[in-house]
């Protein structure tokens, strides 16, 4: 049966379930306010400014790890990239078996100052090789058992169940990308803003220069609150705090000054603007963003060094720009790729879709280093990294963050026990 | 929800009295079984009695017999494979699993079901050895765009946005909407360059099309023989030894009773082995098929013919009888009914025994699909003060009505069909089987941005590259400022009139007088015609942007 989302206007079977039991407010009266009294003190992920931070980027396409975190001392990784593989001497040196991509220079920094953490060989057994259904599978924690919501969306369930929903005008997440990402995906409805873009014109729906008529609409919005239908009462809530909080956005986003540059593409916009979000003191705990373009099928060379030079750069300048805000206490960032890369390169100078690959987690809380095993590039040229008892499943890092960051219980919500990987104490 | 003093159950879904068909309820009537109530077609229905309006709104759509995108893709594929095809027929000779086939191909075209099985075959091979040669993949460009099927996608989608914005064609496609969010097939799920997401699941809507006014047991027995919800839920790969418990698991929890009522674990099992051995039909191309035709076949030497134990009855069942069993259970008359509540009469649960009567009367009429969508738009109940401005508009509703309310059409311009995406619902493509969940969840502040956009830009004659406000033939695809002085000429409403008039026109509700006064004071303060004709833009804009436009 299709969900019925609002607490208050529930399917018949769901009425059934929760009428018995009586769903405090809601029992009440047959519709609840917008903005529900919280007397109850929901832990762990509700807006507050003093709360810990966790922003979730994805890397959409599936980054090779290999050329990332490249492996010089092997040398089946230099026989089976005769044209990709890159020099040792190029790298940038960061123990005896490794080094970074040569444009990682930020990541360096972060690296030597013990603010980041790289995990080698993560991936997960059985994994697929569809963008989608990798990245789905990413953005759920899991399988269809999962399906309908993402890991963090059932955090905030957790911490937010609608009998206790909290009073904020302070959303509990943003997610900056057309859509509502489906790692946010919740069961039961969430105050979520979503931020079609950084781009504040975007973000105020002026797609034409009309100030009188956004005036006269939030004139008009507000002189509809209380209307007595319940359905357009319950807009009222997404109107007003649309409105509040996009004009509060926007204004943010164009009075920050920040302390760093940041790169000129979307995504040093996005985390600017996530760093001016925090730095307002809004209080919203999950951030979550999108890029893309990792998808190298050919002509990897170029393209791998212009997104890792973006990756590397905007993280980077982010955690400076806090640090010199003195927030960076705060904050956690962890980017995730769906896959990484088929170890033989292909004829068009590039790689296919592969499995494990080495993942970040950036911040200064983060305890840095490099944590996991060595992979191990198969014989046959024609396979993939291989799953093992070694490698470490991304859901062991979720598990890390959820329970060690965000306190909250990963078993419940990842439905098995995950060995946790000591980058956050 | 309340109703009227002294409804019961019974008299609820009884039809409305002639004193009640009224302009106002006509109009309610509108929004609800179609994208909105355009005046001349408000009238037309006054002229009728309630049932002939309903029968009139709900005329079979005209939609096209030969689909010309189908038709346009399958000229692609063709030019595409060029001698591939050759190549593949050599190379099915050798196969143990194709040489058959061979045979009894009648045309060397990917719309010949036998070309079509072996290309596709034989894409896999080539594509699996490249893979892992590590040669040049020359393969490449089709692995990513196999044949363009994206483009094709959304040139079918935006098709159907003209099809159903033609105002005979919306009732008609709003409930199959309807129907396709039951028995969901999503683009996600099929698209790839070995499938034919595009033409499986047009026939799979086409089935649903087709089976609109007959018995729901009917159209379930159809349903579930299209090579869309075939591949949707993996009919195909149940067999005898290895039954897949998907299908029966799902045309129980989402097609037909709801989750967990009336139905067991080992129901399940048992209905698992029933849906053995169907399979699609090797002798039937998605490309040549009738509107409405099936396309999966019952594979005897797959199926598994033992008793099977369901609901406490025991005997060879296979698909169709199992639909014959469900339809007894008593669960079975309450699913679609509050389904199709939830969709077009309120978001909320009726009262104790609402649903259960209206199941009751359902059964009586041997579960006919239009039966209940006439009786629920014939009811009393219906017409209800408590029902109005209760449902949320869907993407699909919020922009073809709009496109209706405004007298446009949709724009010549494909990318129109992304308009959709940033809505929230892209063209045939929810999430995942359970379908697009609806009601409230189609608003979140990043929802509302985009609608107010797609007004805006609708509305302030904000076009796209190339694109004209007006055709030659006289369509309008944006608003422009002429528009609307025209109707200011034209009207001969003024002042106060001429905002009332918009409020009336565009709003399901009668919004607060606050509401009301804000928009008519801005108005006010506008001097000279000029000046006027801006500030009535800007009040249509404000109130195509408001909470109440977003309802119905």
């Amino acid at each position: 049966m299709k969900k019925n989302p609002t607490p208050e206007l529930k399917s018949r079977r769901e009425f059934l379930k929760f009428g018995a039991k009586g769903a405090g407010l809601l029992a009440l009266s047959p519709y609840a306010p917008g903005f529900a009294v919280d007397t109850i003190r929901a832990a762990g992920i509700s807006a507050d400014k003093d709360g810990t931070i966790f922003v979730l980027l994805k890397l959409g396409g599936g980054n090779d790890g290999l050329n990332t975190l490249v492996p010089f001392n092997d040398d089946t990784y230099y026989d089976y990239r005769p044209n990709l593989s890159l020099k040792k001497e190029d790298t940038i040196l960061i123990n005896e078996d490794f080094g970074f991509h040569p444009v990682l220079t930020g990541f360096h920094e972060l690296f030597e100052d013990g603010n980041l953490a790289v995990i080698q060989d993560v991936g997960y057994p059985n994994s697929t090789r569809s963008h989608f259904s990798g990245q789905d599978f990413y953005e759920r924690g899991g399988g269809l058992e999962f399906v309908g919501t993402g890991w963090l969306g059932r955090h905030l369930d957790a911490e937010c169940p609608p009998d206790q929903q909290r009073t904020s005008d302070n959303p509990n997440a943003v997610h900056i990308s057309r859509h509502l990402p489906i790692a946010l995906r919740t069961e039961h409805p969430q105050a979520i803003f979503s931020m079609l873009s950084s781009n504040i014109r975007t973000i105020l729906a002026r797609s034409v220069a009309d100030d009188d008529t956004a005036k006269l609409l939030k004139e008009t919005v507000e002189a509809a609150q209380g209307d007595e239908n319940p359905s357009v009462d319950y807009l009222n809530m997404s109107y007003m705090s649309a409105l509040v909080t996009e004009e509060k956005v926007a204004d943010v986003l164009s009075n920050y000054k920040s302390d760093v540059e940041y790169p000129e593409s979307n995504l040093g916009s996005d985390m600017r603007a996530v760093a001016a979000l925090i730095t307002s003191g809004m209080g919203t705990r999950l951030y979550s963003l999108d890029t893309g373009g990792y998808d190298t099928h050919s002509n990897q060379l170029d393209r791998h060094e212009e997104l890792l030079t973006d990756l590397s750069g905007a993280i980077t300048a982010f955690i400076k720009d806090l640090q010199a805000k003195k927030l960076a206490d705060q904050v956690v960032v962890m980017p995730f790729s769906e896959f990484g890369r088929r170890p033989y390169e292909n004829g068009s100078a590039g790689t296919d879709h592969g499995t494990q690959s080495a993942f970040f987690v950036a911040g200064t809380p983060v305890e840095g280093g490099i944590y996991g095993n060595h992979v191990t590039i198969p014989e046959d040229r024609r396979s993939d990294l291989q799953f093992t008892k070694t490698s470490i499943d991304f859901r062991q890092l979720y598990a890390t963050v959820l329970d060690r960051w965000l306190g909250g219980n990963s078993e419940a919500i990842l439905r098995a026990k995950y060995e946790h990987v000591d980058f956050l104490s | 929800m309340s109703v009227p003093t002294k409804m019961t159950p019974q008299t609820a879904w009884k039809p409305i009295a002639e004193s009640q068909w009224t302009e106002d309820n006509i109009r309610h009537l509108l929004r609800r079984a179609s994208w909105t109530a355009r005046p001349a077609e408000v009238k037309r229905l006054a002229a009728m009695t309630p049932g002939d309006a309903i029968d009139h709104l709900f005329k079979r759509a005209q939609y096209p017999t030969s689909h010309p995108i189908l038709n346009e893709y399958a000229d692609k594929v063709d030019e595409g494979l060029g001698d591939e095809i050759n190549e593949a027929i050599a190379w099915a000779k050798a196969q143990p699993r194709y040489k058959d086939r061979v045979g009894k191909i009648k045309a060397k075209t990917y719309r010949d079901p036998h070309v079509m099985a072996i290309t596709i075959a034989h894409y896999n091979k080539l594509r699996s050895e490249a893979r892992n040669s590590g040669q040049p993949d020359k393969f490449r460009a089709q692995f990513r765009s196999r044949f363009g099927q994206e483009d094709s996608w959304r040139k079918y989608a935006h098709e159907w946005l003209k099809i159903a914005n033609r105002p005979q064609n919306s009732a008609f496609e709003k409930a199959n909407n309807f129907l396709q969010n039951i028995w969901v097939v999503n683009y996600r799920s099929l698209r790839g360059p070995s499938n034919n997401a595009l033409a499986d699941i047009h026939n799979h809507h086409n089935v649903l099309r087709k089976n609109f006014y007959e018995s729901y047991p009917a159209l379930c027995k159809q349903a579930y023989k299209t090579r869309g919800m075939g591949y949707m839920l993996d009919l195909p790969v149940s067999t005898k030894n290895r039954p897949n418990e998907n299908f029966a698991r799902e045309l129980m929890e989402l097609f037909t009773l709801g989750v967990d009522n009336g139905y067991t674990e080992d129901d399940i099992k048992e209905i698992s082995k029933a849906f053995t051995g169907y399979s699609p039909d090797p002798d039937r191309s998605p490309y040549t098929l009738e509107p409405g035709q099936t396309d999966m076949i019952l594979n005897p030497a797959q199926h598994d013919d033992s008793r099977k134990k369901v609901f406490g009855r025991s005997r060879d069942y296979d698909g169709d009888a199992i639909v014959d069993l469900i339809f007894e259970r008593p669960e079975v008359e309450v699913f679609l009914p509050h389904e199709l509540c939830r969709f077009y009469l309120i978001d909320e649960a009726l009262p104790e025994g609402y649903i259960e009567a209206l199941g009751k009367g359902w059964r009586e009429n041997d579960f006919n699909v239009y039966w209940l969508i006439k009786t629920l738009f014939t009811s009393q109940l219906f017409y209800a003060d408590s029902v109005r401005g209760r449902i949320f508009k869907s993407p699909n509703q919020f922009y073809l009505g709009l496109l209706q309310d405004l007298g446009l059409q949709v724009e010549p311009s494909v990318e129109v069909v992304r308009e959709l995406d940033y809505l929230g619902q892209p063209f045939a493509d929810p999430p995942d089987v359970n379908g697009w969940n609806g009601g409230a969840f189609w608003m979140n502040n990043g929802s509302i941005n985009a609608r107010r956009l797609i007004a805006q830009r609708l509305f302030s004659g904000d076009y796209r590259r190339g694109m004209k406000a007006t055709d030659r033939g006289g369509v309008n695809y944006v608003v422009t400022d002429e528009m609307l002085g025209e109707f200011f000429e034209s009207s001969g409403k003024k002042g106060r009139e001429a905002v009332d008039h918009f409020i009336t026109y565009l709003l399901p509700v009668r919004p607060k007088g606050a509401y009301n006064e804000a928009l008519q004071s801005h108005f006010a303060k506008a001097g000279n015609r000029e000046d006027q004709i801006r500030a009535l833009k800007q009040v249509i804009l404000a109130i195509l942007q408001s909470q109440y436009y977003q309802v119905c």
